[in-house]
């Protein structure tokens, strides 16, 4: 293509909007983020440096120890979600013959995802509501009311029903990609399974998982991000309790910045989880593409 | 972007044309498949009984919930909805606001700069554009706090302005990279066509560039709108006063009002449920519209 250079007056006019708000609002805070990390910086006083003082005090935070315990049981939990229902729900979505009842179902399965993320979590408080929750109510109904009880409200429970809402955890993103990456394997594949005996779970096992080995990556790799990073949900839920039962390093964050005021030591907090994403994402790529060529 | 492959059911893909759809059902089901059908449906019953518990609680009173909890509403309390309407009516104002400003902006900005820094020749381009994408590696969490002191020294705490501002950098990213992405995927014939016709950029830009982005632009608008309706923790810390305050949190407060009545409560989540639901059906729509229009397969 023949390209002449275009007037820099237009092109700066054009790009000007977007570059102005980045570098305030997206730039700026970012530089400011990796900087103020290394001072003692409370609200309303000017930051000072002090090294890795935060990280020094981050390392003695016994709350901080407590909550990565928690932190690692949901980024397990989260993955092992993302890895089996929804993959189960597309496998199913596939076996059936007519293409008619599953885009139906499919759009079944996915109708949750309209619903906006913060009714959802209120739906779910009032599930595990501990008087007329419906948990509680669907353990009367079969005969295990002595198991009801205020779900979120005690410790032995809390983590374990946050990690349970959503349940079944069929629909959502996962299914979609998992079902983006099943049509994308050609039919070929599968009749020749057909005519060598490969059937149900030996193929999945065989040949499905391995070619969706870019959709697994995709997804573990958005899970491990979003679990490392949410902490909206349990602020709303249970506010990181009872006690500490539920309480994760990004609430921490949000704890010592708004309601301590200990700034510089919450955006160490906030550069720790950034190192921890840019890591993971980092090993993600790498041992991905090896695991690629392996197979 | 592709549109998915069985986006519609007359469109039936090709693998499964192949395993079985014109085998057709003269063949009895195999017993394999039957085992799918009871899987997939207790699946989704569980998957959807919260929903449809929260429709038909949202009609009943307190009473009603605690002795006869799965019946049938005796009688329906469709007040309830007129209730939590009005409870959650300036909620759903303001975020109705922050979006109707903020969602126009980021598609006229990204669009303007996609197109430069697709179309247009001039040093530094790619430069530009890298700075640009390695944005998409920076998490919120880094920023949450900078980003608040930020607003809190220009004075923009508790107005609208410390959300409209933000959420207008932050949705460019993507919508930079996706603009970008779709404007040099473009045949350069076209462009070629009406630059000999003596357009300029900026013609070429409105005529050409923007009519042909709409299925994009329906994208990001649809993104950047979900964005805005579901964020929690920014509003949350950035406004204080409850008359600026968007839906996400005010919903978390309104139950209040009601003296733990479970009913009104719940007809207020589905009342917030709607604006999304009507945003899904009709970007949707356009999206699918734009993608199978003719401009697209010239």
């Amino acid at each position: 293509m023949s390209r002449r250079r275009t007037s820099i007056v237009i092109v700066a006019l054009m790009l000007a909007p977007t570059l102005v708000l980045l570098a305030l609002f997206n730039y700026y805070p970012a530089v400011l983020g990796l900087s103020r990390a290394f001072t003692r910086w409370e609200t309303g006083e000017a930051p000072q440096w002090i090294g890795v003082g935060n990280f020094v005090a981050m390392w003695h935070d016994e709350f901080l120890r407590l909550s990565l315990r928690n932190l690692f049981i949901l980024l397990i939990a989260n993955v092992l979600k993302t890895l089996t229902m929804p993959l189960l729900v597309a496998e199913l979505l596939m076996s059936l013959r007519s293409p008619r009842w599953q885009y139906i179902l499919r759009t079944a399965f996915i109708l949750p995802m309209v619903v906006p993320g913060m009714v959802t979590m209120l739906l779910w408080s009032f599930i595990y509501d501990g008087s007329v929750g419906l948990l509680n109510q669907l353990l009367e109904a079969v005969g295990m009311g002595a198991l009801a009880r205020s779900w979120l409200g005690e410790s032995g429970t809390a983590l374990w029903a946050i990690i349970g809402i959503g349940f079944p955890w069929a629909g959502g993103l996962a299914l979609l990609i998992y079902l983006a990456g099943l049509n994308q394997i050609s039919g070929d594949v599968w009749d020749s399974c057909q005519v060598d005996g490969v059937s149900g779970l030996r193929r999945v096992w065989y040949v499905d998982l391995p070619l969706l080995l870019p959709q697994v990556r995709l997804l573990v790799i958005l899970t491990l991000i979003g679990t490392l990073q949410d902490f909206g949900s349990i602020l709303i839920l249970t506010g990181g309790g009872p006690g500490l039962a539920t309480h994760v390093p990004a609430l921490h964050m949000y704890f010592q910045a708004f309601r301590f005021g200990h700034l510089g030591y919450a955006a160490a907090i906030g550069l720790t989880l950034f190192v921890a994403i840019f890591v993971l994402s980092l090993l993600n790529l790498l041992l991905g593409r090896r695991l690629e060529r392996l197979i | 972007m592709r549109p998915s492959r069985n986006a519609r059911s007359t469109h039936v893909p090709l693998a499964l044309q192949e395993r079985g759809w014109r085998r057709g059902s003269k063949r009895r089901p195999r017993p394999l498949e039957v085992l799918s059908w009871m899987a997939l449906l207790i699946l989704l019953a569980l998957s959807l009984l919260p929903f449809v518990m929260m429709l038909l609680l949202s009609l009943k009173t307190n009473a009603d919930i605690f002795t006869r909890f799965w019946g049938l509403p005796q009688p329906a309390r469709w007040d309830f909805y007129r209730d939590a309407a009005v409870a959650l009516k300036g909620y759903l104002l303001n975020t109705l606001i922050v979006t109707a400003v903020v969602v126009p902006g980021v598609l006229l900005f990204s669009s303007l700069s996609g197109y430069a820094l697709a179309r247009l020749s001039f040093r530094g381009r790619d430069g530009v554009f890298a700075l640009i994408l390695a944005l998409l590696v920076v998490p919120g969490i880094l920023t949450l706090i900078p980003t608040y002191a930020l607003v809190q020294s220009m004075g923009l705490l508790n107005t609208r302005w410390a959300l409209i501002l933000p959420y207008l950098a932050g949705g460019q990213v993507l919508g930079v990279v996706l603009c970008r992405t779709f404007f040099a995927s473009l045949p350069d014939e076209l462009f070629e066509a009406m630059r000999l016709d003596g357009a300029g950029d900026v013609q070429i830009y409105r005529h050409l560039a923007l009519p042909l982005s709409l299925p994009t632009l329906a994208t990001i608008a649809i993104m950047t709108t979900l964005g805005i309706y579901n964020d929690y923790i920014w509003p949350l810390v950035t406004i204080s006063d409850s008359s600026l305050q968007t839906f996400t949190v005010g919903v978390t407060r309104f139950a209040g009002e009601f003296n733990l009545d479970y009913g009104p409560t719940l007809a207020g989540y589905v009342i917030g449920s709607l604006p999304l639901i009507a945003l899904f059906a009709i970007g949707m729509r356009a999206f699918v519209q734009g993608v199978t229009s003719g401009a697209l397969k010239a």
